[in-house]
């Protein structure tokens, strides 16, 4: 075990990609660092390089040296213990590293140690914290605020802080070991479900839950109290549209309306997190009105999320779908052989508008999203900026409805040509929110108006060419014998 | 004589035609023929990679060949309409379909599009080969899910049963029990059965007849009784290889040049003219012998 070898291990923990992302976030977060620490000085100067690189370092440590915990448990059930030895090394060997790393910025010195391992220590417990836990990081700048105000603790660039950090860094430390020798041991009898720690989900590459969409694992690790309950009423002959998305799953499946308040709960849930989070915040600094600050948050937040969810749709359908498509032994054979669905034309066209409804109901809920947003939205002038973000939902739309058309048509698009459908998609959604913003913003850029015109344009472009690709796809799929033929 | 051969062919439950195929330019089927006559039980067997999975998916409609046909109950299998759908049932290797419902709920789904679903069998085999009921698909081991599907089939009381390794991830009793059933099914209702495996014991245990698949070809088909009194091998020294017949099933050459060949008896039923030379000699072949010298 030399030091090349140690250095080299880590090579092996992760994906290519996930690696990758990790090792890119880092360099970019240190560099930012020494960049700062050039241009600013004084305790600005370490207040930045320090959030900096600790940005960098929680999230090189959480989604890439922690799934050192994988290879170990690997090992230790495979009874190698030279390996599961070269593994703890090699993780020891990189903490060193990284705790000395920011000394060589100038301005940074020995005191800061104990800031840069609270980082570092708080990355690693993030990745093995539970699941269910990580609902609660929305409250996380909240929490720290309070707990800075409550405890007047001093700021990071203050070398008392150091101290504290260090003290908080050891206590940190011991409840991480703890738990990552109890993960150690427990081996394969890990838990898969929401007790589970996130580092368990890097197994699977990427962050784990895009790569599962569509497994069975995923529906093999929720707890029995929390699968939905399906509504079979009707389903069958009489109902062919309905018995499709029972085939089809996923959010296809008709629930109970039991299980439908569930999930407006939870959603209420998830969105009372941050509202709440919010209202402390402007409590604690006793500073502004907090319905307002709340409702321009809840407005910002709203139309971030009409636009952004458009390619997010688009994901889901196509990777729950293309597994179905894709799986031998699944739902296809099982449908082509199932009668009473229909045959003929008639079937595909039932089977293309149950594909295509619920992605196209989620599209026009955010167009409906972005329009509730341009009648409360404060002031004036903002029709016309609003205008330009509502192309991003419809443009999305037609994204999905040609990708959709083409996978159930039997002429699946290659992972290239999606991935280039998705980036320009994505160029056009940021062109739609950042121009128009720059341009009738509160600090308004005159040469950006000149650009606006492109936006539409370039939307229409987009869904012509969306058009012919739906087009395709459905010829495609009124030449095949029957629509769950194997491509 | 039209209205007959139409009426032929709606009562043969499935026959393929010249069905070839290939992934990605190699080729997995060339051209197979398989009729299957009412009431049989055919087993297909063949080594992993073979093309059996093919040849079943492309005789069900599941796979568009690149050529050949297949016709069910005298339908074209692309276009099937919902009566002969009724009439079939499938059970792919590993199923995996529908993982979000549990066994009952399943049941209760896919009987509603059966109209001689036996709802009785359904429960009681499930509680026989004791499969919780309310427990999520996607939750159960690869055997109970493999078993949930048979049941599946099988209550929809198929007249054709086409079953894809059925075996493979049930445990010795319950593949008993499962092979008791095919036989009953196919004895008692005349059920006509294509089940592909690996496992030759299942074979002679209830096949009636066996096809031999090897890189996409047929290269047998006949009766799992008459195998060994049809087939054999034939050995004949270094010196006598060239009598050789030309037509055999399989052909291996040893080390020290004797050769081995895998014959037929001609329709007058006599072995091969070199199997007379002196010093050639004639061994009987049991159903995993026969199996592995045409597949090796």
């Amino acid at each position: 075990m030399n030091l090349w070898q140690l250095l080299h291990t880590p090579r092996y923990w992760t994906h290519a990609s996930l690696r990758w992302i990790a090792v890119i976030v880092f360099l970019l977060c240190t560099a930012a660092a020494i960049g700062w620490s050039l241009y600013a000085t004084g305790d600005k100067a370490v207040k930045g390089v320090l959030l900096f690189y600790g940005v960098g370092l929680v999230y090189i440590w959480s989604f890439f040296f922690s799934a050192g915990l994988l290879p170990a448990t690997d090992a230790r059930q495979l009874r190698l213990p030279g390996i599961e030895r070269q593994i703890h090394a090699s993780l020891l060997l990189y903490g060193v590293l990284s705790l000395l790393l920011p000394m060589l910025i100038p301005g940074i010195t020995i005191e800061s140690v104990g800031v840069v391992l609270l980082f570092l220590v708080g990355g690693v417990a993030f990745a093995l914290m539970p699941r269910y836990l990580a609902v609660l990081i929305a409250m996380t700048p909240s929490l720290l605020v309070a707990a800075w105000r409550r405890f007047d603790l001093p700021g990071i660039a203050d070398p008392r802080f150091g101290t504290w950090a260090a003290l908080a860094a050891l206590a940190l430390l011991l409840v991480t070991a703890w738990r990552w020798h109890r993960m150690l041991r427990a081996g394969s009898r890990m838990t898969n479900g929401w007790g589970s720690p996130i580092v368990l989900q890097l197994r699977s590459g990427s962050w784990g839950y895009w790569s599962n969409i569509g497994d069975n694992s995923l529906l093999r690790q929720r707890p029995d109290w929390m699968q939905p309950g399906i509504n079979l009423d009707g389903a069958g002959p009489t109902l062919p549209r309905k018995s499709l998305r029972v085939a089809l799953g996923g959010w296809y499946l008709p629930l109970t309306a039991r299980t439908y308040a569930g999930h407006i709960g939870l959603m209420l849930l998830i969105v009372a997190l941050p509202v709440a989070s919010t209202l402390l915040l402007v409590r604690l600094r006793g500073d502004g009105d907090a319905g307002s600050t709340l409702a321009g948050g809840m407005i910002g937040a709203l139309s971030s999320l009409a636009v952004m969810a458009g390619p997010m749709i688009c994901i889901f359908s196509l990777l729950w779908l293309g597994r179905r498509w894709r799986q031998a032994n699944a739902e296809m054979p099982l449908l082509a052989l199932l009668p009473g669905l229909g045959d003929g034309v008639q079937l595909k066209q039932r089977l293309l508008r149950t594909v295509l409804t619920m992605p196209l109901v989620l599209h026009a809920v955010a167009v409906l999203l972005l329009l509730l947003v341009m009648v409360f939205w404060p002031g004036d002038g903002h029709v016309s900026m609003l205008s330009f973000m509502l192309l991003a939902p419809l443009g999305c739309a037609g994204m999905t409805a040609a990708i959709l058309t083409n996978l159930v048509g039997g002429r699946r698009l290659p992972w290239l040509a999606n991935g280039a459908i998705f980036a320009v998609a994505s160029v056009l959604i940021f062109a739609s929110l950042l121009l128009p913003a720059l341009a009738h913003g509160r600090h308004p850029v005159p040469q950006v108006d000149a650009l606006l015109p492109a936006i539409p344009l370039a939307w229409l472009l987009f869904t012509g060419a969306m058009a012919w690709l739906w087009r395709r796809g459905w010829r495609g799929l009124m030449q095949l014998p029957h629509p769950f033929v194997a491509a | 004589m039209n209205a007959m051969l139409r009426e032929t062919e709606s009562a043969t439950p499935l026959a393929a035609h010249g069905l070839a195929h290939c992934y990605e330019g190699s080729s997995v089927l060339s051209g197979v023929d398989l009729v299957l006559e009412p009431g049989s039980v055919l087993g297909l067997v063949g080594r992993n990679g073979a093309g059996k999975s093919t040849l079943i998916r492309a005789m069900l409609g599941l796979l568009k060949p690149l050529t050949g046909e297949t016709t069910i109950f005298g339908e074209p299998v692309l276009s099937l309409s919902d009566s002969t759908k009724a009439r079939i049932a499938y059970v792919p290797q590993q199923p995996d379909a529908l993982p979000w419902l549990n066994a009952q709920q399943m049941f209760d789904f896919v009987s509603r599009f059966y109209p001689r679903w036996d709802k009785a069998f359904a429960r009681q085999t499930l509680e026989r080969w004791q499969i919780q009921p309310h427990k999520l698909l996607a939750k159960l081991s690869p055997g109970e899910r493999q078993r949930v599907d048979l049941i599946r089939a099988l209550a929809s009381q198929p007249e054709l049963l086409v079953l894809d390794e059925p075996a493979a991830a049930l445990d010795p009793v319950a593949r008993r029990e499962l092979l008791r059933e095919v036989a009953l099914r196919a004895g008692e209702s005349g059920t006509t059965v294509l089940f592909s495996t690996h496992i030759v014991s299942d074979l002679e245990r209830v096949a009636s007849e066996v096809a031999f698949l090897h890189q996409g070809h047929l290269l047998m088909r006949c009766s799992v009784d008459e195998t060994k009194e049809r087939y054999a091998r034939l050995w004949l020294p270094a010196r006598m290889s060239a009598a050789a017949p030309t037509a055999s099933l399989s052909r291996r050459r040893h080390d020290d040049g004797s050769l081995s060949l895998v014959v037929e008896r001609d329709a007058q039923g006599q072995w091969p003219e070199a199997s007379k030379l002196a010093g050639a000699r004639v061994d009987a072949l049991g159903l995993e012998d026969l199996f592995v010298e045409i597949a090796e």
